[in-house]
């Protein structure tokens, strides 16, 4: 292994190792009660404690990221803390897995997991010094985390095979609590741009990021979808262990081949279209699956979902860093992450609550994500032909504009001196000499501005539109 | 810390005690009456499916408690549908792995109740039977030797 260099690095020497102990966790519950209850019964203790767990995380989630920013050492002590605690909890459930202890110790990890991933999201930022290597950075780490994940899978399975569960659930212990020293390792302090909470806030709020955020959200419901519906349907089919074991390794595969194929999609490919493909293609493997429901078109799918997502994710990346390029702050990534994360419990929520059959929640996954595509086109079409329509107008006027919606959110002073540019450029452009009165008024309004007087933006605005409407005096 | 105060919380009452004390001895006579067929590997215990023959479902808390009295005896497996137990794709039907699936009835109160119990084997290897137990100390015993009777919450009805 590279000696790491950077505090970036110290990140991908952890996230892996988060990861393998994610794959022991998961491969240990091949050896739980999950198996020897019936699914009706052990639905209500499984939605209770989805609700218990995730409601506090998402009440809480946000708060991360100004923990991370603003508190030294904050990202060693986040994501200490949620791999130590899992490391925690890993070793009681060692002796909890035929009970129902199991309920709250396996959502308790779970949840955990999420703040984990929270956390790591919102930290990258502070790690990562160029702006410009956000997305390729979040890539790494997806990368090296899947093949984390699936080296740990695969030492689980021979763990499990030449032991026993509670010793699957045990080294993942020992992993975590590995994870939690080398996070000690991190950072004391965090290096972020200068704060610009207005433009963060307005960037982040922004249409295209809503919307993308919207495109990702549905990629991770689904994914909360399929893993506990599927759960409950290939256990009701009395499917075999190593089964569930082939579902996971097919969703690590696929997350491993979106990773790797990433790069040269978005070479060929804008990020909306690869936010609707990746859309598209689960959804059309859910319809095949819920047409003919086999082990074959359940592997398919749950792959086309890994590649999906992950490629999505690296769109969405590169759109949240182009169009919010002043949300530099941790916080601004955990409460974008914890949105997503959120998806992810509804989309389990509305598997245990459906009791759907076995095709029939995959033609509702497919439907949904096929209603969320064509939104997303259709939004997509609106806001190319609202740009086009925009850009068509002459700069003055989307300036005098520009102006009005700076009043109209309070900001006095960038309206002034925006309203006097509207003018001076339709002032340039013009050969009318009739609103040559208004023009100096208004510059003297913004050099007034300029010296510290209280700005009028209402007066400026009137003037500016005189100058560009031609009025004359 | 809420996590580790639920999971230490978890306790049956005396009445899951009761379900599940007399359902481990009607599962252990049966197992002897109808025994599954052995695993391959030797050092695993046979499985045993059950159903229960009401509406309702077993309650997890006697589910957790059975499976935790008979694991040196059997892999119990609590099912909701038949194909989880049955090898719906063999003509004959058969119980996956040689095994059996038993159908529970519900336990009426009092101290020498009687519940229907009925055992599949396959299609044509089905059997029914009213099962009277009483108290034996902490545990139940089965009081005499059973009725047999006809099997009808687990008769496959084929189209």
């Amino acid at each position: 292994m590279v000696r790491g260099r950077t505090d970036f690095d110290k990140l991908l020497r952890i996230h892996p190792v988060h990861s393998a102990a994610e794959a022991f966790f998961a491969v240990s519950l091949a050896g739980s009660l999950f198996f020897n209850v019936s699914v009706d019964a052990a639905r209500p203790r499984i939605l209770l404690y989805l609700a218990l767990t995730m409601a506090p995380f998402a009440l809480l989630a946000p708060l991360i990221g100004p923990l991370i920013d603003r508190v030294r050492g904050g990202p060693r002590i986040v994501l200490s803390i949620t791999l130590a605690s899992r490391g925690v909890l890993a070793m009681m459930l060692a002796t909890q897995l035929r009970t129902l202890a199991l309920f709250p110790l396996a959502f308790g990890i779970m949840v955990l997991g999420r703040t984990y991933s929270v956390a790591r999201t919102a930290m990258v930022p502070s790690l990562v010094h160029d702006p410009e290597r956000l997305v390729a950075a979040n890539a790494r780490l997806a990368l090296i985390g899947t093949i984390g994940g699936t080296l740990g899978g695969v030492a689980a399975v021979g763990v499990l095979a030449s032991t026993s569960a509670p010793w699957v659930l045990r080294s993942s212990a020992i992993i975590y609590l590995l994870g939690a020293v080398l996070a000690t390792r991190l950072p004391l302090s965090s290096e972020h741009g200068p704060e610009a909470p207005v433009e963060e806030y307005l960037e982040l709020h922004d249409s295209v990021v809503q919307a993308t955020t919207l495109d990702m959200a549905a990629l991770r419901a689904a994914v909360g979808f399929l893993f506990f519906h599927l759960g409950f349907v290939l256990k009701s089919q009395g499917a075999p262990a190593w089964f569930f074991g082939l579902v996971l390794a097919a969703s690590s595969l696929g997350g491993f081949s979106g990773n790797i194929l990433a790069p040269w999609v978005r070479k060929h490919l804008r990020e909306q279209p690869i936010l609707t493909v990746s859309l598209i293609i689960p959804a059309a493997a859910a319809f095949v699956a819920g047409l003919r429901f086999h082990g074959i078109t359940v592997l398919v799918l749950v792959a086309a979902l890994g590649v999906s997502a992950s490629i999505a994710r690296r769109a969405y990346d590169s759109v949240v860093q182009t169009r919010a390029p002043h949300a530099r702050q941790g916080r601004a990534y955990a409460w974008l992450e914890t949105r997503l994360e959120v998806a992810w419990v509804l989309g389990a929520f509305a598997a245990v609550a459906g009791r759907l059959r076995d095709w029939v929640g995959l033609m509702v996954l497919a439907v949904a994500l096929g209603l969320v595509a064509l939104l997303h086109r259709r939004w997509r079409r609106t806001w190319v032909r609202l740009v086009e329509l925009q850009h068509s107008d002459p700069l003055a006027e989307r300036l005098l504009r520009t102006a009005e919606q700076l009043a109209s959110q309070g900001d006095n002073e960038q309206s002034v001196i925006t309203a006097t540019a509207a003018a001076e450029i339709a002032s340039a452009d013009s050969t009318a000499t009739g609103t040559n009165g208004a023009l100096g008024e208004l510059k003297a309004l913004r050099d007034g501005v300029l010296a510290g007087a209280v700005p009028q933006p209402g007066s400026a605005l009137r003037l500016a539109r005189q100058v560009v409407s031609g009025q004359t005096d | 810390m809420g996590m580790i105060a639920a999971s230490c919380a978890e306790t049956t009452s005396p009445q899951e005690n009761r379900e599940a004390a007399i359902y481990t001895t009607v599962i252990r006579w049966s197992m002897a009456e109808h025994p599954p067929a052995p695993p391959e590997d030797p050092d695993e215990l046979p499985a045993v499916f059950v159903e229960s023959l009401t509406p309702e479902v077993i309650p997890i808390e006697v589910q957790v408690e059975v499976i935790d009295r008979l694991i040196d005896e059997a892999s119990v497996r609590f099912t909701d549908s038949r194909a989880e137990a049955v090898d719906e794709d063999d003509p004959a039907q058969p119980v996956r792995a040689g095994s059996i699936l038993i159908g529970l009835g519900a336990i009426p109160d009092g101290s020498a109740p009687s519940l229907r119990v009925e055992i599949y084997q396959s299609l044509d290897d089905v059997y029914g039977y009213l099962v009277a137990v009483v108290p034996d100390g902490v545990d139940w015993k089965l009081d005499g030797e059973p009725e047999v009777t006809e099997a009808e919450g687990l008769i496959v009805v084929e189209d």
